[in-house]
């Protein structure tokens, strides 16, 4: 996470330095007083925060946040001005993340970088496969979507990330996934032709370790994917940010996880 | 296509038409959008509208009968991070107000608004980036 300070007197600069660091250790922090150094260096750099003083010489911070959007349109703004009425009508067109009065403290600093305009999502990690179950439900590789031969593998591979690890036998899956369309039998054939296309899927990505099968269960080894309904469990803020009232929204029997979503 | 869904909460019924038509004008030229605005008087059928369906832009009165609406917007605001709202008002306090509540607002119209406003103002919210950034 690449954030920038600028404020023009050196005394505040450094007192926010300070909040920002003891906020976010790990960030890589820049300072500037001179807002002209500042757009310099973004231009390089593209700093995904920028706080920014607005009253400067040399540019003003209102300028200097135009500039800064050109180089990178998903900037988050954060003003930090001594005078808040003053500029709030200037500064909204450029569609902030937070405008605050100065001194800004470590809670309000804090209360900015867990509500960004635009959020930041962590790298992929070392897991290969990323799952999007907010909305329509989607299995990525990189970027790319993950293609299923089958759709009904989809929503099988879809259930199996629903139960968040827990082993699931055919009967289950079958009563869930096929409802009650087809008889017992011609379900259990379809549901192995399911999973038979799961692991050849997973298999052209080098992730044959996400399924584990058992005799007649199933699960997910949850400890290789990314998860944004998994993150969401543990609070991380992106997750909670990125749902927007759907969950698998192709699949009706996920409404009942939806319904716990909505209701915790 | 991309589904826009807007929603107008507001205090009476030909102001919601007025600004409901200002939108639509506003998004006509915008082919690769289809556009679902709904009006609403009572905030709480708003608010439930807004849990069961999403949505993306929210124009919001700062005044609404019987409730606070800067209250509201910020309940709206803590739920649902990545809603844009605009809030419509005579008095230019209340964006003050909004921002020193945190709400955010994506953008204001001083009312009675135009049909220009309002263009000039979509545009500026359909320009902006609307993924999260990796790091």
């Amino acid at each position: 996470m690449k954030i920038i300070v600028v404020d023009d007197e050196i005394i505040q600069l450094d007192r926010l330095k300070e909040t920002v660091a003891e906020v976010v250790p790990d960030c890589e922090l820049n300072g500037f007083s001179n807002p002209l150094e500042a757009l310099e260096w973004s231009k390089e750099n593209l700093p995904e925060i920028a706080f920014l003083d607005i009253q400067m010489p040399v540019m003003d911070g209102i300028t200097l946040a135009k500039k800064l959007k050109i180089q990178n349109p998903k900037i988050n703004l954060v003003f930090v001005t001594g005078y808040y009425e003053e500029y709030v009508f200037d500064a909204m067109p450029l569609h902030f993340s937070g405008y605050l009065q100065k001194p800004a403290n470590a809670q309000k600093v804090r209360q900015e970088l867990d509500n960004l305009r635009f959020p930041l999502v962590k790298k992929e990690s070392e897991k290969k496969l990323r799952v999007k179950c907010f909305g329509d439900f989607e299995v990525y590789i990189g970027d790319k979507p993950l293609n299923f031969s089958r759709a009904k593998s989809k929503e099988v591979f879809a259930y199996l990330i629903d139960r968040k690890g827990s082993k699931v036998n055919g009967n289950k899956i079958c009563a869930v996934v096929y409802e009650d369309v087809g008889n017992e039998t011609s379900n259990k054939s379809s549901l192995r032709s399911c999973i038979a296309d799961i692991k050849e899927t997973l298999h052209s990505v080098n992730a044959d370790n996400v399924l584990i099968k058992g005799w007649d269960s199933y699960a997910i080894d949850t400890s290789l994917i990314e998860c944004d309904y998994y993150d969401w469990e543990k609070n991380e803020p992106y997750a909670i940010h990125a749902f927007r009232g759907e969950y698998m929204a192709q699949y009706s029997w996920a409404e009942e996880t939806l319904a716990y979503i909505l209701n915790k | 296509m991309k589904q826009i869904n807007v929603v107008v909460l507001g205090n009476n019924r030909p102001d919601l038409e007025m600004m409901t038509m200002y939108i639509s004008e506003s998004l006509e030229k915008h082919e690769e959008c289809k556009a679902n605005i709904i009006g609403f008087i009572d905030p709480d059928k708003a608010y439930e509208y807004i849990v069961q369906n999403g949505c993306d832009i929210l124009f919001s009165e700062a005044e609404l009968c019987g409730t606070d609406g800067l209250n509201l917007l910020q309940k709206i605001r803590k739920d649902y991070p990545q809603i844009n709202i605009v809030i419509t008002t005579t008095y230019e306090e209340y964006i003050v107000q909004a921002v020193q509540m945190q709400i955010r607002p994506a953008g204001y119209l001083s009312l009675p608004t135009t049909l220009s406003k309002m263009k000039d103002l979509i545009e500026s919210i359909l320009s902006l980036p609307q993924t999260a950034k990796v790091v």
